[in-house]
């Protein structure tokens, strides 16, 4: 098995969700608005436990949310 | 800024003024003679043990301060104080630079003391050691809050 990396959703879901902005996003979820930029960039994975805090504010199921890909 | 992030700058500035502060006064007192006797072990403590508190303070007041000049800056009434997952993600790899240069402070220690070293250069080279390490450690989780992960 190659590199995975794991892709997301969140920007445009935030966009669909009233243009939520990332801050409020962070509120929502308890963590800080730089943790939401790192996690949208795809440059930190969340831990499963914030994965599916983040999935369930969007009302979408994870898989939706979250992606997994090979990296190559 | 994340108030992590904030507190780890703070943390750099109060460790670079202790260890100056240790380094002056190390040369000062060994100019004075005060390592010279029997008594240098005991010299050398007296003034180690005084940097825990003086260490405390100043990174208390340096992050109310800092906390206060960041909340004026960037006019925030209500700067973040949460602290999350990604934190203690940085946390854990700045701690992993204090158990290298710790570990090895120790065992350079070790071997300068082999090597018929003074148990005084013994035990500045640990202090440094924990004291590089930490300085480290503030400079890994510095550099992640830039890279952001």
């Amino acid at each position: 098995m190659g590199k995975l990396k794991i892709t997301n959703t969140i920007r445009r879901l935030r966009f669909d969700a009233d243009e939520m902005t990332q801050k409020d996003l962070a509120e929502k979820v308890g963590v800080t608005r730089q943790t939401i930029v790192a996690i949208e960039k795809a440059k930190y994975s969340p831990t499963l436990e914030l994965a599916i805090l983040i999935s369930r504010v969007f009302d979408k199921p994870l898989e939706e949310v979250f992606n997994i890909h090979d990296a190559n | 800024m994340a108030y992590q992030d904030r507190n780890t700058v703070v943390s750099i500035l109060v460790n670079l003024a202790v260890s100056a502060f240790v380094i002056l006064r190390l040369l000062e007192m060994n100019a004075s003679g005060l390592f010279d006797g029997p008594d240098a072990i005991n010299n050398w403590a007296r003034l180690v043990i005084w940097l825990i508190p003086l260490g405390i303070v100043g990174t208390i007041i340096g992050t109310i301060l800092f906390n206060i000049v960041f909340a004026v800056i960037t006019n925030e009434s209500k700067p973040s104080f949460v602290v999350d997952e990604r934190d203690k993600l940085f946390e854990r790899r700045g701690n992993l630079a204090i158990i290298t240069f710790a570990g090895a402070g120790f065992v350079s220690a070790v071997i300068a003391m082999a090597l018929d070293a003074s148990a005084l250069a013994g035990f500045n080279i640990v202090y440094f050691g924990m004291a590089l390490g930490a300085l480290a450690a503030d400079f890994v989780k510095f550099a992640s809050y830039r890279r952001g992960y």
